[in-house]
């Protein structure tokens, strides 16, 4: 028994230095948020397509601002709300915060989301009640932080099994790296065609992730940081088939919330489509697409940064 | 030791190597070592003004973060140093000559040589002090870091102007050797080398010709003359900075672009938020926002617009044509800010050809005052441009400095192809990122073009002297 109970203690502590290093950009990106101080003026907040989409190079060189990619692949709005708090307790609040919404975020609370990483920050208050909030179970990961692997969600398994079969990003030598962004150079063959999407099932806003996105915008009149949504690119086809219930709802929301809280929206309409070949997949964009995203957004952050919505 | 030749080229090589092979806790100090190699081909004896700067803005930084209370009396402490080795080396004489021209005191001179790339290190490294100062940045406890810091070769002399969060941070992380960074730094070292050798180098002479004597050329050669230097420093400067990108790009490192098609801005305003980038995001950042920005009203904004802007001049040198330069800068765009809301705002073509034609002649007239040695010079270029002659360019005075009409429309050529290549792939950094067929021919005729027709006379990267 005892035996076991050592062996399976040695095995997870393996298994969690594997997965820390699987997962390294989303490790990095908590440790740029709990653990470091130094501050940015620019924030660009989101889930994998600003992760792997938004170089502050091009932010920090063409919209002249110092950027930080906070980009925490598979979040979802609470986590978005986790971040930025935790960000703002430990640095000084930044002039602009860019975060990557997409229309699936206002529906959802709980799943979308890679929590595994965050079950090592469970000493943290902040993380707990975010654990907490979402009504899921943390005590016990607490205490034995192997049984997080119990929690795994599709995420996880789904980055596990890529890591198996050799097709996880992070395990390919050629990574570019860059104050929080991260990309592969190598192996990145653009589209030839672009793949049919899932037809989203959801139907009405998750009121929590609501009251999340609500917080963000609230933190960021209290703190007077000019926010920027920006709905990630798309290949032109999908693109065109977009004008869905789904997106209608959403937009209808966020019109409604402009009204008490001034903040700027990006869509990805017919203006901001890419090609397929600057697409790895039917959403993340290769290193050129990167570029081209990144010069896309820093362009109207320079415009934000020289006119008086901008400047602090 | 420039960029543009052979020594550096054997210096870059053994660097790379040794960077890569070393064992990871040799990197730093080989890189200070090779950092100060570097900097010695210039004058040896100015690396203990650099070791200077060095010490004084680590001490203040320790001392920030050990004594808060102190922490007001550190920073100003920390930047009167670097603004008093900036004053004696940079402004004492000019100050001196002025005061002895207009008050008849007869103050004697220091005669020093302005150590290369003076304003550009000192600047970085008060950055990090304020960062440090504000808490938005952690204080380097490593010499080591911090030395390498301000040392760092490839922007050493001039710029890009780093702040710590962008720099620091990348010295530390996981040295990781890329044939994909090696390519792409190669490929932007081309390409500012093309700009340097092939279009900066061979229209100087053109220039340094019209600016020794306006008055025996022609109105329209003197015209030419005035838009040749625009095109000259943009091409001397943006490819420098594209080659100290590409040479930090080959170990790994990321620096910011300096440039970002600033000729190809419509209004004044646009064209020096995307040249020298680093250097207006420092002025922006350290001046212009703490003294209010644009947030306290019109005059006060009016008021910060000039100041940074005659700071701007004087940064660039201690002479009254900076100055004029810089404050001339700074009326402009005021003029732009008040007169915009009234202008129409149409997207057609032709009106942003127009806007673009009339930022490049304005902005290539205001550097007349940059480029003349004196007010006197300035005075002769203006007097001929204010004097038509009615002559046109080839009309044969370009005999004089081996100017023929053909090499004059190798020179316009090369000009509209580097245009045609910017207005496509702008930063740099986004250019050559593809492995086609098409690109690699493009790399062999840029070889082929700086080989057989690039000036390799080892001259000086004008920025080098400020």
């Amino acid at each position: 028994m005892s035996t076991s109970v050592v062996l399976v203690i040695i095995l997870s502590i393996v298994f969690n230095k594997g997965y820390r290093k699987l997962y390294q950009p989303t490790y990095n990106t908590l440790h740029m948020v709990f653990d470091d101080t130094i501050s940015y003026n620019t924030l660009l907040i989101g889930n994998s397509k600003v992760a792997f989409g938004l170089n502050p190079l091009y932010i920090d060189s063409i919209a002249q601002l110092n950027a930080i990619n906070l980009g925490y692949a598979a979040a979802n709005l609470p986590t978005y709300d986790l971040l930025l708090s935790a960000y703002l307790n430990k640095h000084q609040a930044p002039r602009f915060l860019v975060m990557g919404i997409e229309n699936n975020l206002f529906f959802t609370d709980e799943d979308h989301c890679n929590k595994l990483p965050l079950y090592d920050y469970l000493y943290r208050e902040d993380v707990a009640t975010y654990f907490e909030h979402l009504k899921l179970s943390y005590r016990l990961q607490r205490w034995i932080p192997s049984t997080k692997f119990m929690y795994m969600d599709d995420y996880s398994r789904f980055g596990i099994l890529n890591a198996f079969r050799g097709k996880s990003l992070f395990q390919q030598a050629d990574i570019y790296h860059y104050k929080g962004f991260y990309i592969s150079k190598n192996d990145q063959k653009g589209l030839q065609f672009v793949p049919v999407r899932k037809v989203d099932t959801f139907t009405q806003l998750n009121q929590k992730a609501l009251e999340h996105f609500e917080h963000i915008v609230s933190i960021c009149t209290k703190h007077h940081i000019t926010l920027l949504l920006c709905f990630p690119p798309m290949p032109h086809q999908v693109a065109s088939i977009t004008q869905t219930p789904l997106n209608l709802i959403v937009e209808k929301y966020l019109q409604k919330q402009q009204t008490f809280h001034p903040f700027h929206v990006l869509h990805n309409d017919t203006n901001r489509t890419f090609a397929p070949a600057y697409f790895v997949d039917g959403s993340h964009l290769t290193y050129d697409g990167s570029i081209k995203y990144s010069i896309l957004i820093a362009e109207y952050l320079r415009h934000l940064n020289t006119t008086n919505e901008g400047l602090k | 030791m420039l960029f543009n030749s052979f020594e550096f080229l054997l210096f870059f090589i053994i660097v790379l190597i040794l960077y890569f092979r070393l064992p990871k806790n040799a990197v730093m100090p080989m890189m200070i070592v090779a950092s100060c190699v570097f900097y010695c081909f210039f004058i040896p004896a100015y690396l203990i003004i650099l070791f200077v700067v060095i010490l004084v803005d680590y001490f203040s930084g320790i001392g920030i973060d050990k004594y808060p209370a102190y922490k007001k009396l550190l920073l100003i402490m920390s930047i009167c140093s670097n603004l008093g080795i900036l004053f004696v080396f940079k402004y004492y004489d000019f100050f001196i000559k002025t005061s002895n021209d207009l008050l008849g005191t007869e103050w004697g001179l220091l005669n020093v040589i302005l150590p290369i790339g003076l304003s550009f290190h000192t600047f970085q490294s008060m950055s990090y002090v304020i960062e440090v100062y504000h808490g938005r940045y952690p204080v380097e406890k490593n010499i080591g870091y911090f030395s390498l810091y301000v040392l760092y070769f490839p922007q050493l002399v001039a710029g890009p102007i780093e702040c710590p969060q962008n720099l620091l941070p990348q010295f530390k992380k996981e040295r990781h050797f890329s044939w994909e960074n090696i390519l792409l730094g190669s490929r932007l070292i081309l390409w500012g080398l093309f700009k340097k050798a092939v279009i900066a180098d061979r229209i100087s002479f053109y220039v340094n010709g019209i600016f020794k004597d306006a008055s025996q050329y022609e109105t329209s050669q003197v015209a030419l003359g005035v838009f040749f230097f625009t095109i000259q420093i943009y091409c001397d400067f943006s490819g420098y900075s594209d080659m100290a990108v590409g040479i930090s790009k080959c170990f790994g490192i990321d620096l910011m672009f300096n440039f970002n098609r600033p000729l190809l801005a419509s209004n004044l305003k646009e064209l020096w938020a995307r040249w020298h980038i680093s250097l207006y995001l420092w002025f922006k950042k350290y001046i212009y926002i703490p003294l209010g920005g644009n947030k306290k009203g019109i005059f006060v904004m009016s008021l910060n617009i000039l100041l940074v802007f005659l700071i701007s001049g004087l940064w660039h040198g201690a002479g009254f044509n900076y100055i004029i330069w810089g404050f001339l800068n700074g009326v402009f765009i005021l003029l732009y800010l008040l007169i915009n809301p009234y202008l129409p705002h149409s997207k057609h073509p032709i009106v942003k050809y127009f806007g673009i034609l009339l930022t490049f002649t304005t902005v290539a007239l205001i550097f007349v005052f940059f480029r003349s040695e004196n007010l006197q010079q300035a005075k002769a270029v203006f007097t001929q441009l204010l004097h038509p002659s009615g002559k046109w360019i080839f009309s044969g005075t370009f005999d004089q400095f081996a100017y023929g009409n053909m090499n004059l429309l190798f020179i316009m050529t090369m000009i509209v192809g580097m245009f045609m290549v910017e207005r496509k792939v702008s930063p740099p950094l986004s250019f050559f990122t593809h492995k086609s067929w098409g690109d690699i021919l493009f790399c062999i005729g840029l070889i082929l073009l700086i080989f057989f027709t690039g000036i390799f006379t080892k001259q000086h990267f004008i920025y080098f002297q400020f």
